[in-house]
């Protein structure tokens, strides 16, 4: 039987909803859970879902409470429910004992020395907070999307007015003073300075650059669309100039897509007056020569190589060499055993991992389709039933309403991997795995385990990428043991994975 | 506090949403607090009373 | 007969042996009736401290309508619930405001419909003890902890025991006497002082109380508080 109970006037957020719905699913007789406020989307999931949802009364700010339990008494589930929501059984209990504010009014009454506010709302109430926090004072970092590139703009305005940085929307990760913020690998601190409109691209830059014992100290993050001529790179532009001054910052790294014209114009004459050292990383772009204090790349892994040749004094033309005959050799390694299947499918947790995955792949095997394609013409219709070549950001917001992020929990990936893998016409399968904070306590167990369980005469090739530092909490040897134990190829970047895993099928198509 | 201080002086975070991210603040003995945020009163005049009493700003 | 032996008592209940009903038990509290019909209590946990409470070890199983004898002649005194206190600091505004969020609840309207003559409250609302009175507990705190009087709210003593029930009135009569429960006494010390993560622990020991009694407590205190014209 299915119901759906109202509970009006009370707010919580979207993983509590999904944690206690979780919960609910555990109990013998329940077949589905659902529990989301009644936002007009989250109804119409309600009703796909077999729910019966009145909206009559309904505003965003109702609690839905939808059940599916067979037998008598689906009362008490809704006991549960309520009382999981007042009580939740997954948290200790020591720490909830304490009161936590409820406004950001009373958080400073609190700590009243803040400066940034860590805004992780939904997209509706998000850019209303930022504001609230930008007039107090605070610098904002936006991890929510859907919010409004008006509402971006309008908050970037404010901020420069007032010796702030908004950085985000979407932004999920920064590093300040050594400080990691929202997902971000633990790295020791250093020399470099790093503006990058994208998370994970972030995060690879980090990772290549700690494998080459280089620190950061600042890393920025801004948000995909600050580099927009509409945003005009207020963010940007501001992080590199506070870089600039930094006497303990002596390279600067810009990462990100390509920027509007007028944009990269101003990025380009601002890292010029710098006085520093930079390498621009702007994926997809075409190759640009380097000029004076000026260096071009257009891979995250190429970026920390460049900068690392430059903090040595080296070559930067034979580190990019070096590199490139290292990538050789990584196509090389393709050539053992029989394939079976034709496609290759890459299954992300990480947007720019996936898209610079992409983009290195399409030289070696064309089409590949995906839900956050190259060209919108190679969009999949349907995300979970991929064709051909495929790259999947299961990040997307089609996978995040009522789950969390695949980097904090792996289980929904891992399904999909089973799925993938049972697919005859399936060769290889290619991923990222993502340590550090915000990231799973074990992220490679779920997807091990989905390959373990795989039924299949000649199971595909795994190809994998672990994005982590060895300070990371998760082990990143652990990690990689665990992967290899299951016979998957743990390469040791995204570049390398993603031409490793190319290369199989490219040399069958030929 | 303008950016320039907060990359001077490090994060010191107000966590409005994920609690995970505040967690993991404390992790690296960031200052942190949390908040359990609840969005605007809903419009009924009962809540206009508790606006008025809590001096909330019309925005 | 039974008699029981507390080691420790509030400083107000001082009858060195009397006879006492059982009114209703707990795992960790007994309350019990007076000859004169007052409560008091019997706790295992110094958190729950009421006023005329006393600490006791171990309690036996007792039986609603039991008659029993406390002693406590030489108990030594542990709780003063007197509320003495200087007022709450101003810096502290933003966070006691938080607290009238609470009558947002849709089970708590019925209090916020009331708000503007809170003595109405008084038996309205959900819980064993009325959640309206809580509302006024907290309210009377505030009025003692900013100096004003609690004879602006028109509450006849007398008339108390018929309009909610008994353990409530008994509460409020407390209140009306200046004398509070030791959860609420380490809040309003808590918030004279300068320690907020004292504060947010005291807070959180109120919030957990009850269903809703310790959220519409904290309601009324921040009213209170807001009413004042301190601050």
């Amino acid at each position: 039987m299915k119901r759906i109970e109202v509970v009006k006037g009370e707010y919580y957020d979207s993983v509590t909803l999904m944690l206690v719905a979780k919960e609910l699913k555990k109990i013998e007789g329940v077949g589905d859970a659902a529990l989301n406020m009644a936002t007009e989307a989250n109804i119409s999931i309600m009703r796909a879902a077999g729910f019966e949802v009145e909206n009559d009364f309904l505003s965003p700010d109702d609690l839905l409470i939808g059940i599916d339990f067979k037998g008598e008494g689906i009362e008490k589930l809704f006991e549960a429910a309520r009382s999981y929501l007042a009580r939740p059984p997954w948290r200790k209990e020591e720490r909830d004992a304490e009161y936590s504010p409820v406004t950001l009014s009373g958080a400073l009454t609190v700590l009243p020395k803040s400066n940034l506010a860590l805004i992780s709302l939904p997209g509706r109430y998000a850019a209303a907070e930022a504001m609230k926090a930008l007039k107090r004072g605070l610098n904002v970092m936006l991890y929510s999307d859907n919010v409004s590139i008006e509402e971006e703009i309008e908050l970037k305005q404010f901020a420069e007015k007032n010796d702030l940085i908004v950085m985000g929307p979407d932004c999920g990760t920064a590093v300040i003073n050594g400080k990691g913020l929202g997902f971000s690998n633990v790295c020791p601190t250093g020399s470099i300075g790093i503006v990058g409109a994208s998370g994970t691209g972030l995060q690879e830059v980090i990772v290549q650059l700690s494998r080459r014992k280089l620190g950061v100290k600042h890393a920025i993050g801004t948000g995909g669309r600050d580099v927009r001529s509409s945003v005009g790179g207020i963010s940007f532009l501001r992080a590199i100039k506070e870089l600039s001054e930094d006497s303990e910052i002596s390279i600067i790294a810009a990462v990100g897509k390509p920027p509007a014209p007028e944009v990269r114009k101003k990025i380009l004459e601002s890292l010029k007056e710098s006085g520093k050292q930079s390498v621009i990383c702007f994926m997809g772009d075409a190759s640009r020569k380097d000029e004076e204090s000026l260096f071009y790349t257009t891979q995250l892994e190429e970026c920390a190589v460049v900068v690392a040749a430059l903090n040595e004094g080296g070559d930067v033309t034979l580190a990019r060499e070096k590199l490139r005959a290292e990538y050789a050799k990584v196509s090389g390694k393709s050539s053992t055993g029989e394939l079976s299947g034709r496609y290759l499918r890459g299954l992300f947790t990480g947007g720019t991992l996936c898209y610079e995955a992409q983009y290195i792949a399409q030289s070696y095997i064309n089409p590949i389709y995906g839900n956050a394609p190259l060209r919108k013409d190679l969009k999949l219709e349907n995300s979970l039933k991929p064709v051909g070549h495929s790259f999947i950001d299961y990040g997307e917001d089609e996978f995040t309403q009522g789950r969390l992020h695949p980097m904090m929990d792996p289980s929904f990936r891992a399904e999909q991997l089973k799925k993938q893998s049972e697919d005859s016409s399936v060769a290889v399968i290619l991923f990222d795995v993502v340590l550090g904070y915000g990231s799973a306590e074990n992220p490679s167990s779920d997807l091990v385990e989905a390959i373990r369980s795989v039924k299949r005469e000649i199971k595909p090739v795994y190809v994998a990428y672990v994005c982590g530092t060895d300070r990371d909490p998760q082990d990143i040897e652990k990690q990689r043991s665990l992967l290899e134990s299951v016979g998957v190829i743990v390469c040791e970047s995204n570049a390398r994975a993603a031409i490793l895993a190319a290369n199989f099928l490219s040399r069958k198509e030929r | 506090m303008s950016f320039k201080e907060l990359l001077e002086d490090g994060p010191k975070v107000v966590n409005l949403g994920m609690d995970r991210f505040y967690l993991d603040l404390l992790d690296q003995e960031v200052p942190a607090v949390k908040v359990n945020w609840r969005p605007p009163l809903v419009k009924t005049s009962l809540m206009e009373k508790l606006k008025r009493l809590r001096g909330d700003d019309v925005e | 007969m039974i008699h029981l032996y507390p080691f420790e008592r509030s400083f107000d209940w001082n009858e060195e042996i009397g006879s006492l009903t059982v009114k209703r038990t707990y795992n960790t509290v007994v309350n019990l009736k007076s000859d004169s019909g007052r409560r008091c209590s019997l706790l295992l946990k110094t958190e729950d401290y009421l006023p005329r409470s006393a600490l006791i070890e171990a309690l036996p199983a007792l039986e609603k309508g039991q008659e029993i004898v406390v002693n406590l002649k030489y108990v030594a005194e542990g709780f003063d619930p007197n509320c003495l206190i200087e007022s709450p600091k101003v810096k502290w505004k933003d966070l006691w405001l938080e607290w009238l969020g609470f009558l947002e609840q849709e089970e708590l309207a019925v209090l916020l419909d009331k708000i503007d003559k809170p003595e109405k409250m008084i038996g309205l609302g959900p819980g064993s003890t009325p959640a309206g009175d809580d509302f006024i507990v907290g309210l009377l705190m505030a009025f003692k902890l900013t100096g004003n009087d609690s004879n602006e709210l028109e509450i006849d003593r007398n008339t108390l025991v018929g309009k909610t029930e008994w353990f409530s009135s008994e509460m409020i009569r407390d209140a009306l006497d200046g004398k509070f429960w030791r959860r609420g006494i380490e809040l309003a010390h808590a918030l004279a002082g300068d320690d907020v993560a004292k504060i947010l622990e005291k807070t959180g020991k109120i919030v957990e109380w009850g269903h809703l009694s310790g959220k519409a407590w904290l309601a009324g205190l921040a009213y209170g508080l807001e009413q004042s014209g301190v601050y």
